[in-house]
C-alpha cells in the first residue's frame, strides 16, 4: 500500500530535520535522534558532538527493557523513558514502524517542556516515517 | 570447534530467547550491532593488508569466515555508484538445518557483513537480511545500503569482478 500523503525521500528527511531542530531548540536539550529497529541512527541533530553508534543500539535496548517490564508488570504499552542523571537527562519514546525518538540535554533543560514538546511531535514524526 | 547444533541451540535457543524476553525487539539491535562488532574485528584483520582491493578484501573476509565456520559468502551484487552490495549466505551458522521461522532470524550475521562491508569503506551502512534459510529461502542474502554516499567515493583504485 503507498501513502499517497506519505513524504518523498528528500521531503521526508527535511521534515525530520526540522522536528529535531525544534527540539534541540529547547533549554539544555544537546541531541536529539531518531533511531530505526536495528539500533542505526538515522537522523542527527546535536549541538555538541556524540557519537551516534555510543547511543544507537542503547535506545532500542532501553525501550525494550522498559516494554518488556511493563508487560511483566501489567502496565500496557510504553510511551517514554527517562532517565535521569548526574549531568543531564535522557528521554526515549517509541515510534511506528521500529524507530525510536532519543532526546538528550544536560542538567538546565526542563523535563515537562521536553515531555510536552515530544508529545506534540511525535505525531508529526509518525506521519513522516510511515 | 564447537559443534553447529550446540551453537545454534546457545544462539537461538538460550541467549537469543532469553534476550526477546528481556529486550523485546531491543535484542534484534543487541544481536546486529555484536554481529557489526565481530565484522568490524574480522574485516580491520583483512585490511590491514589489504586497503583498495575489494575483490581480494572479500576474497580474503570469505576464506576466513569459512575457515572460522561463520558461513560461505558469495558477492551477488556490487553496484558501488548507488552505494548498495548484495552478498548471500551459504552454510549460515546461525540457521542452517533450522526450518518454520516466520522471518529472518540471522540478525547476528546481517550485523556482521555489515560491519565487514563498513571497515572496508570506512563509512556508516546498514544491512538487511532479505532471504534467510529459517524461513524456506535456499541461502540467506544480506543487502548493504551506504547511509551516506555513494561507495565508490569511499575507495580509490578499488577493482571489480
Amino acid at each position: 500500500v503507498i501513502d499517497a500523503n506519505a513524504p518523498s525521500a528528500p521531503g521526508r528527511t527535511k521534515e525530520i530535520d526540522s522536528v529535531l531542530h525544534s527540539l534541540t531548540s529547547l533549554r539544555g536539550v544537546v541531541a536529539a535522534a531518531i533511531v530505526d529497529d536495528d539500533g542505526f541512527v538515522t537522523h542527527l541533530r546535536s549541538n555538541k558532538r556524540i557519537d551516534p553508534d555510543a547511543i544507537g543500539a542503547s535506545v532500542q535496548i532501553m525501550l525494550g527493557a522498559a516494554r518488556q517490564t511493563s508487560h511483566r508488570l501489567e502496565q500496557g504499552s510504553t510511551a517514554m523513558v527517562a532517565a535521569e542523571n548526574a549531568d543531564g537527562m535522557m528521554l526515549l519514546c517509541p515510534l511506528e514502524h521500529g524507530f525510536a525518538l532519543a532526546i538528550i540535554s544536560d542538567p538546565s533543560a526542563m523535563l515537562g517542556s521536553m515531555r510536552f514538546e515530544v508529545k506534540e511531535l511525535i505525531t508529526v514524526l509518525n506521519h513522516v516515517l510511515g | 570447534m564447537v559443534p553447529v547444533r550446540l551453537f545454534q541451540a546457545l544462539r537461538l535457543i538460550a541467549f537469543g530467547s532469553t534476550m526477546e524476553k528481556m529486550l523485546g525487539s531491543g535484542a534484534k539491535a543487541l544481536v546486529y550491532q555484536s554481529g557489526q562488532q565481530l565484522g568490524e574485528a574480522l574485516g580491520g584483520a583483512v585490511r590491514s593488508r589489504n586497503r583498495t582491493d575489494l575483490d581480494q578484501y572479500l576474497d580474503e573476509v570469505e576464506a576466513l569466515c569459512r575457515r572460522l565456520s561463520i558461513g560461505v559468502f558469495v558477492p551477488e551484487r556490487i553496484e558501488l555508484d548507488d552505494g548498495f552490495l548484495a552478498l548471500r549466505v551459504d552454510e549460515c551458522v546461525s540457521c542452517a538445518g533450522i526450518h518454520g521461522a516466520n522471518a529472518p532470524i540471522c540478525h547476528f550475521e546481517a550485523g556482521l557483513v555489515g560491519g565487514i562491508v563498513r571497515c572496508f569503506f570506512d563509512t556508516d551502512v546498514k544491512a538487511s537480511e532479505v532471504k534467510c534459510n529459517a524461513v524456506g529461502d535456499k541461502s540467506c542474502m544480506i543487502h548493504v545500503r551506504s547511509l551516506h554516499a555513494n561507495l565508490a567515493d569511499s575507495i580509490n583504485g578499488h577493482s571489480l569482478k
